[in-house]
């Protein structure tokens, strides 16, 4: 999991497979880096291949946590498959979600 | 031979005339490097006077040679057999090569009754070497004492870890089979239809579930569910959301008299209620089921369903060349609470077969961690379009194991088939 800082956003590129095992090993920290965060983070999916249902619990967990700070997760460069599955759920209306970085960062800096 | 027992401290005290018609008397022997003198429990007739070497005193335990001490020029060996008439009572093997006087028991004898200086010095000797032997044998015994004490709690806890585990592993199977019973324990039968239905947790207990709900106005309520994640809390949830969604399609005729028997009605209400049930009182837990409800009348084969953002199953044509999607996508159930939950309407012909699943099936992973696919599902349900729902249903399964040739299960597994025969009856 990397994460950088652009301007007052927080970037969070997400790993390639986020079943059960790929979620535990991330959630620890990309819980803590959003909530100490506080303000908008940007989470990159673009390398994500695979999500599990506790993947989307994850990022609607700390969605709701950060809202209640005044925060907000959203998200970019979700891969088809993974969109799909964001639509079948509708947790696309639940967060907003660009196509690439670029876009994300442009509507949100 | 007078020389080298001049030399030796015991014989300090004896005149040279005495000294010299001893050792007159004495054979002397030699010994080799490693060579034995004699063996632990040998009968023993003679002493010995070390002139020259170092002799090593050792003995067996369990098998293991122990090295009980050392005697060197100038000592006596062996003479423990002499005084009280037992066997050896160790082996003595030489370190170095060395030469030795050997007395016998006359010889012996003669000296202790003659000499009570040599005999109180050999006393003292003897005296010396058991108590350096049975201080050695105790330093040595509290050590072993100390490695079983240890090995002994290590045994005991790890003896407890096992008892826990079992006691785990015992709470785990009586909950799978408390869990078996939050499925329908038969199928209802229906003329001209015919249900099957698969759930197998990747754990012990599962976040899946399946049910056919008997409804008012002989309408079937079909229900495929899954809470995310897996395992115990996954499980817990569905004995939670399997009864509230039973208790909430059941209540409104139970408690009105029978007067909302509108599929539409019961669908939404039932729903409404379980999510907001699930996020008023469970919305710390951050826990979701998708879920798809539909309300078959098998009288006609209309079907109103919603679905809670679960994977949309398949109505399959009676030829397998056409194979729809039940969509009507909603949120969860548990994310967010006053929901309204939108249905849709569509109507299984004769042949046509429902087929309800759960992402662990598309998503089952083969050793290189390669999803199954809804492409493979697909494939199989376009070849036996015509088979009956028991069969398709072992086909899928099958064709999933296949699949995976063995690999972990990785997700829990549902499927619920519904078909409808070619000629209603």
């Amino acid at each position: 999991m990397k994460s950088e800082q652009i301007g007052n956003i927080l970037v969070i590129e997400l790993p390639q497979r986020l079943d059960a095992v790929g979620v535990s090993a991330v959630e620890k920290k990309f819980g803590e880096a959003v909530t100490a965060h506080k303000g908008t983070t940007l989470v990159d999916m673009s390398n994500t291949e695979f999500v599990a249902s506790l993947a989307l619990r994850m990022l609607l967990t700390n969605h709701k946590e950060v809202k209640r700070q005044g925060g907000a997760l959203v998200l970019c460069g979700l891969q088809p498959p993974i969109a799909d599955i964001f639509r079948k759920s509708r947790f696309d209306t639940l967060f907003t979600i660009h196509p690439d970085r670029e876009a994300a960062l442009a509507a949100h800096t | 031979m007078f020389e080298r027992l001049r030399q030796v401290a015991i014989f300090k005290g004896f005149a040279d005339a005495d000294l010299a018609r001893l050792a007159a008397e004495l054979d002397e022997r030699y010994l080799e490097a490693g060579e034995v003198l004699f063996w632990q429990g040998d009968e023993g007739n003679n002493c010995y006077v070390i002139l020259t070497g170092e002799l090593a005193v050792i003995t067996y335990i369990n098998g293991t040679e122990m090295r009980l001490g050392t005697r060197c020029a100038g000592e006596i060996i062996g003479e423990m057999a002499l005084i009280d008439s037992s066997p050896r009572s160790a082996t003595v093997r030489a370190v170095t090569a060395g030469r030795l006087a050997v007395l016998n028991k006359q010889h012996f004898t003669t000296l202790m009754s003659n000499d009570p200086v040599l005999a109180l010095e050999l006393l003292r000797d003897v005296t010396a070497h058991l108590r350096s032997t049975s201080q050695r044998m105790i330093a040595d015994l509290e050590q072993k004492n100390a490695e079983l004490s240890r090995a002994y709690e290590e045994l005991q806890a790890a003896q407890a870890e096992v008892i826990r585990l079992n006691r785990l592993e015992e709470e785990l199977a009586v909950a799978r089979r408390i869990q078996e019973l939050f499925l329908p324990r038969t199928l209802p039968q229906f003329s001209g239809w015919e249900i099957a239905a698969f759930s197998r947790g990747a754990q012990a207990v599962g976040g899946d579930f399946f049910d056919c709900i008997e409804l008012p106005n002989g309408h079937l309520g079909l229900v495929v569910a899954d809470v995310c994640g897996k395992g115990v809390p996954a499980a817990l949830f569905v004995a939670l959301t399997r009864s509230l969604l039973r208790a909430a399609s059941q209540a409104p005729w139970a408690f009105q008299g029978n007067r909302i028997t509108d599929p539409d009605l019961i669908l939404t209400g039932a729903l409404w209620l379980v999510n907001d049930y699930l996020t008023r009182e469970h919305g710390d837990s951050d826990m979701f089921t998708t879920l798809f409800y539909g309300v078959l009348d098998p009288r006609t084969g209309q079907l109103s369903y919603t679905n809670a953002g679960h994977n949309p199953p398949l109505i399959v044509s009676r030829d397998g060349s056409a194979i729809r999607e039940l969509e009507a996508a909603n949120l969860p159930l548990g994310v967010m609470s006053q929901q309204t939950y939108a249905t849709a309407q569509t109507t299984l012909t004769a042949g046509e077969t429902f087929v309800g699943f759960s992402d662990g099936i598309t998503e089952a992973m083969n050793m290189a961690d390669e999803p199954y696919g809804d492409e493979r599902l697909l494939t199989v349900l376009h070849a036996h379009a015509g088979a009956s729902a028991k069969d398709l249903l072992e086909m899928i399964v099958q064709a999933v194991e296949t699949y995976v040739a063995g690999a972990p299960q990785a997700d829990d597994m549902t499927l619920l088939i519904v078909s409808r025969a070619m000629l209603p009856a």
